[in-house]
Order: C-alpha cells, then structure tokens, then sequence
C-alpha cells in the first residue's frame, strides 16, 4: 500500500504541473494584419505587423471619449521576414502571434523586386499561418493603408477583409485569394490575379487586381476595377450584382438590372492544333431601377429589347477582358488552362508546355443568355 | 488478464481498421501525387485494397489451419524450431521498425502543429508509456480500447468531410479516368502499405479460435474495403481542397486540408487542433496494435518474462530517436516498405506452403 501511495504521488507530481509557463491571452502580442513593402533605399524588404493593443479596444462605458487607434503598427526591414519577425521583439514586449491574421497587404513594389514564391515562402512553411489567410495587392505603399483609420472597423487590416465580403453584391469585387490558394496556383504553374486595396480620399477601397505572371512569379500589370466584372464571369463567381444598360441601348432608359445569379459553362474544340473555346454564360436577373416610364411591364414582349442589350453588355466585358490577357500581357490569368486540361486531357498533356504560345491566339465565342424573371411590386406607367 | 476471450465479427472489422488506418492517412496524398501525379490517384487506393484482399486469404488460410495459434507460435510448428526463430525474428524486426516509424511520424505531427516547443524524446516517450500501460493487460484491453475510441475516430472523419465540403472545388478533381492506367495501378506499390494491420489476424488469434474461412473472409474484405473507402473519400477531399500539385509539397497534406477549414466565429473556426486529436486516436491504435506483437514476438522467442514490454520500449525509443530529422524518417520509409513485404506477405506466403505442402495443421 505505501509503495502504491508512493507511486501515485510521484506521477501526480508530474502531471498536476500544470500551467508552469502559462501565458496570458493579454500578454500575447497579437496581431491581426501584416504588410509586405519593398524599401527602395536601403534595397531591403519592409514588413508592417498591425498589433491589437488590448487596452484602447472602446468598450461601452468609454465610447463617449475619443481614444486613440486600438492598434500599434510596426514596420520595420531586413533581408528576410523571419529576421523581422524576431527583430519586432526589439520594439514590442509582447511576442507576435500570428494565429488571428486577418489580412496580408502586398505592394506591387514587392512583387516586380521579388518572386511571389519566394515571398510566400515563410507563410505556407511555418504552422502558426493559416492557409486561409486572405492576400491583398495594392500600388501605393503598404503603410499608409495599414494606417488609414477604418470608418466602420476598429482595424484596418479586418477593414481590408471585410470589403471582400462584399463579392455577393458587386460585380467588381474581386472574390478572395487566400495564401493557400495562392500556393496551390504557384504550384500549378498558374498565372493569377491578387484582389487589388487602393486608398481613395483617405479611405480603403477594393479596386481591381494585381496580374503576378507564372514564369518570373512577378508582378506584372493591374486590372481595373471596371474590368473586374468581366474576370467574374470567366471565373464563374458571379453571384450577384447589377447590369447597366443606358439609353443608347435600350429605347427607354437608363435601366439597372440586379443579378439573382449567373454561371458560365465552357466548351472546348480542338481541331487540328487549333484549340478553341466558347463561354456559355446563362445570367438570371431582375429589374431593380427603371428610368424609363413607358414601359408596360403586364405586356407580354417587354423583355426582349432589354435582354438583348444585357447580352451585348456582358459579351462585350468578358471580350475585353480576354483580350486584355490576349493581346495586352499575352498570359493567362484567367485559368482558361484549367477547361483545356478538364476537357481536352489529352490534348493537354501534348501541349501543356507550350500554353503559354497557344493562349493569346486561341479562338474564343462569348454566348450570353439573360433573362429577366421578375419586375418588382410596383411599376409606373405615365405614357398612356 | 481481459475477460475478453472470443472476439466477435464486429470487434473484428474494428480491429482492423483501427490498426490500418493510422500515418497513412496523413503522409500517402503526398507520396501517391508524386508517383501518380493526376487527379486519379484515389483509384490507385482501390487497386490496392484489391492487392490486400488477396493477401488476406493467405492469412486466412494460416488462421483456419492453426486455429488460435499466433503467427509466432505457427512458424515453430509449421518450419521446425530454427527456421521458426529466424521467422519470429525478422517478424519482430519489422513490428519494432514499424512501430517506430508510426511513433516517430506521431511525434513530428505533434512537435510540429501542437507541442511546438517540448522535446520529442518526452512527446514520444509519454505517448509510448500510454501504449504499454494498455498492453500490460493484454490483447483483450487492446480490443476494448479499440472498440471505446473507434467511434470517436469515424464521428472526426465525418464531421472533417462535412466541413470540407466548402472548401471542396470538384474542378481540381477533374478530369476522371483519364491517366495511363498503368501508372495508376503503379499507384497500389504505395497505396497496399497504408493497409498494414491485416496481419494481426495471425497475433490477435488468441481471441479469434472458433471462426469459419468463410467469415473471417468476410470481416477482413468488410474492414479492407471499409478502409479504402475512408481514404478515398479523404483523397477526393484532398485534390479537391488542395489540388494535385500542392499535395505534392505539402508535408502532412490531410492536416492542411483540415487547416483550409474555417468558419468565422463559428466553434470550429480552427478545426485542425480537433481533427488532430481524433487523428492521434488512430495512430496510437496502429502504434499499440504493432507494439504488442512486438511484446508478443519476443516473449515467444525467449524464456517469456513481464520485463519485454520495458524491453520492447526501450527498443522503440532508441529506434524511434535514431533519425535526425523528418528528412532521414520519410527516406527510410522505402526501405520500411521492403521489410513490410517480406514479412507481411513472403515469411505467411511460405509457411503456407510449406504447411500445404507437409500436409499438416494443428488440428492433426
């Protein structure tokens, strides 16, 4: 019995140790956005870390006074980011924990200096980044968004996330690029496009997209934001969003039709050598705004004028932006590779190296169908 | 000693899966894209189930001949003492490398998504002292703990297929049916190893005595393909959360699949650490199943004693501590694979014709 006494208490020893080297949650130092620049004077990579500082969080009762940003950036350089990371313990005295990062903000200044692989490196390598860990491009520097105070946010780094999630409700939204997507594009081979972060009158702004090109993983042109919309349909993320048809296309306008929903389906040919693609895209919309009065909404007819210029509208945006990637940077950012490979396995597998020659002459139809199924609850007719 | 004396069917398929799905689950994705290299690598698991299945029957056909003699104690009486000992002996080599391959690449998961700064010597050593707390009471604890946790294990991998389903982009799976077949069916070389764990028909048969060929048939090809299942619906969730060319980079590609998951705010806005402890389930299973018929080997080649579970202990953590770094661990694995045939199907392959050949079972 006391050797059993004995024995019990000896492992309890170990095991009710317990919280020896517990760390508050208060302690930690975490961080919720980071930045990623390119200083052009010393010639060495910039990283912005965007600490929560716990304490200026406004609570209820203190929401009266004005307090100042709940959160401290730092930024500071080196020649690797992990060397910046420790080095950011010379300046905080709460270590980084990178476990609740909201957002990476990359200027195009790192990209055309650096591979993007290369950049990424340290974020797919190491365990406390996430996969999920959405990646935003922008051209002016990294620090003065980072630092832009959010209207609606308390950071700005959830800001920059926050307006992604708009991607239901408009067109020129890009949709997120998380770094594990990013990873697995890189390792695909894969040109692609970075959701683009602009500052516009002191305020964060989602604006087009960031081209990185596949060989040099370099940064390589911008996407307007007015472009956008057409990137959508090829993507196939079109979910929401509106049409606007002015007056020279339809008799009465202008007119704003809503999106309920929209897929793109593609069709591949090969003849020959000679790949060749059509986009079927079947779009579902509504009439939302109509500044037209004579229309007759009860009259069996009225639609087809309206739909016909939608078509027209939506062919002519996903025709510009295939010949952007066509004709303007001669790449595909667009992942039209993905449709060849799934429905062209073979073809693809003879040609997949020379895709790169293959893209910007390929043949493409764009074949749009929008219907409208429904008006509203109430329509003026003044013209009768 | 366990009051568990006869295991039933059900108890059977358990410990079988328990003890095949184990590493595998984590590290093939990554081995089979390298070697597959297209979106059809889960049909190379099914090739190889179909490879395990008919291993199996030697199995079965040893069992049904010895009926409750362990692998161990058949090679003595089917080969003759000498030959016997050198069998049990590279029998138990390959449980001890085994063992320690499963430990070893349990300590690395674990050093390196959730203890980031404890010594692997006491991450192993703990995980290990729990598999010989559970063995010191022999096969029908085993079989208990197997059966408690098994539940728990198939409720995780359920719960991770549903939450991937967000996640899932079905284009990544696509094209279907469309490699050279032939490199797929190469795929099985890989695939037959993350079916280790058969084998404990031939170690577990003491609680196995009274069993037709016909049902022990059916258990094994019920548990093999039960298990094939799971991995292929892993992998199908793999390619398409991930991709085939990513799979090929990433070093634990089903903990990063589990890592894609998030759901804001939601309970389960970091899934991994859940599935991680799930997962741990089942490699401590494999690990245990494979630790006891190290135990079992050595007693049966020497004067039996209570000191070779320490023995067998001792043996894992040297083996297990040996290789610097997880680069040495997974170069080691082709050699593993080797050992693996040669015990797993040429050392049962022999003896049953040896047995088939002399003509004698231990019923006469």
């Amino acid at each position: 019995m006391p050797r059993k006494v004995f024995f019990t208490s000896w492992i309890l020893l170990f095991v009710l140790t317990g919280c020896w080297d517990i760390k508050e949650i208060e302690d930690v130092g975490i961080v919720t956005g980071m930045g990623l620049d390119f200083n052009e004077e010393t010639d060495e990579l910039t990283m912005i870390n965007q600490y929560v500082v716990p304490a200026r969080i406004p609570t209820q009762q203190s929401s009266s006074q004005h307090q100042s940003d709940p959160y401290q950036n730092i930024s500071q350089s080196g020649k690797t980011f992990f060397e910046i990371i420790r080095n950011n313990s010379l300046e905080s005295n709460r270590p980084p924990n990178y476990t609740h990062l909201k957002s990476i903000l990359a200027s195009t200044a790192l990209f055309e200096k650096e591979r993007a692989d290369q950049v990424i490196d340290l974020f797919i390598r190491d365990h406390e980044f996430r996969r999920t860990t959405p990646v935003y491009l922008t051209r002016g520097p990294v620090l003065d968004i980072l630092n832009t105070e959010p209207a609606k946010e308390l950071f700005p780094s959830i800001q920059i996330k926050s307006l992604s999630e708009n991607f239901q409700k408009n067109n020129q939204n890009p949709t997120n690029l998380s770094i594990g997507d990013m990873s697995q594009l890189i390792s695909e081979d894969k040109s692609f496009l970075i959701p683009g972060i602009t500052l516009n009158e002191g305020n964060i702004k989602s604006s087009g997209a960031g081209i990185i090109e596949a060989e040099s993983s370099n940064y390589v042109g911008w996407i307007d934001v007015e472009d956008m919309e057409g990137v959508r349909y090829i993507h196939n993320t079109v979910q929401g969003g509106f049409i606007y048809l002015d007056e020279e296309m339809v008799q009465e306008g202008p007119i704003i039709l809503e999106i309920k929903g929209s897929k793109t389906k593609f069709q591949t040919k090969v003849t020959g050598d000679e790949p060749e693609m059509t986009l079927q895209i079947a779009t579902s919309t509504v009439l939302a705004e109509d500044w037209g009065t004579g229309r007759d909404v009860y009259k069996a007819g009225w639609k087809k004028e309206i739909e016909e210029a939608s078509n027209n509208v939506i062919q002519g945006k996903v025709e510009r932006v295939l010949k952007i990637a066509q004709q303007e940077y001669r790449i595909d950012f667009l992942d039209i590779s993905k449709w060849i490979q799934i429905h062209e396995p073979k073809y693809w597998k003879e040609h997949e190296k020379e895709w790169n020659e293959i893209f910007p002459d390929m043949n493409f139809n764009v074949e749009v169908t929008t219907e409208i199924t429904d008006f509203g609850t109430q329509n003026f007719n003044t013209e009768e | 000693m366990s009051d568990l004396k006869q295991l039933t069917m059900l108890q059977l398929i358990i410990v079988f899966i328990s003890s095949m799905i184990g590493i595998g689950i984590i590290l093939m994705p990554r081995d089979l894209a390298n070697t597959v290299d297209s979106q059809d690598l889960w049909l190379s698991i099914i090739f190889g189930a179909l490879a395990v299945s008919v291993v199996s029957c030697i199995y079965v056909a040893l069992a049904v001949r010895y009926p409750g003699l362990t692998f161990f104690e058949m090679t003595s009486a089917i080969m003759g003492r000498f030959v016997g000992f050198l069998f049990n002996f590279f029998f138990v080599v390959y449980s001890l490398i085994v063992a320690a391959y499963i430990l070893r690449v349990t300590g690395g998961i674990i050093k390196n998504y959730l203890l980031d700064t404890t010594p692997l010597y006491i991450v192993v050593g703990s995980f290990m002292l729990v598999s010989m707390y559970l063995i010191y009471n022999g096969a029908g604890d085993i079989v208990r703990f197997f059966q408690l946790y098994f539940p728990i294990m198939m409720v995780m991998f359920i719960v991770l297929c549903l939450l991937s389903i967000k996640n899932l982009d079905f284009n990544n799976v696509r094209p279907v049916f469309q490699n050279n077949i032939w490199v797929t069916i190469s795929g099985a070389q890989i695939t037959f190893f993350s079916f280790l764990g058969m084998e404990f028909l031939l170690i577990f048969s003491k609680l196995i005595k009274k069993k037709k060929a016909k049902n022990l048939l059916i258990t094994m090809w019920t548990s093999i393909g039960l298990t094939a299942l799971i991995y292929v619906v892993f992998h199908i969730i793999s390619i398409g959360v991930l991709g085939v060319e990513e799979l090929k980079e990433i070093t634990f590609p089903t903990i990063e699949m589990a890592k894609s998951i998030e759901f804001q705010g939601f309970f389960f806005e970091r899934f991994e650490l859940i599935f991680l402890f799930g997962w741990l389930t089942t490699a401590f299973t494999s690990f245990t199943a494979y630790m006891y018929t190290l135990t079992l080997g050595l007693k049966n080649m020497f004067t039996p004693t209570r000191w070779f579970l320490p023995v067998a202990g001792i043996l894992i953590l040297a083996l297990t501590l040996y290789p610097e770094g997880l680069t040495e661990v997974f170069h080691y694995s082709t050699y593993i694979q080797l050992i693996s045939v040669a015990a797993i199907v040429i050392l049962p392959a022999l003896l049953l014709i040896v047995s088939l050949v002399r003509g004698n079972t231990y019923a006469t």
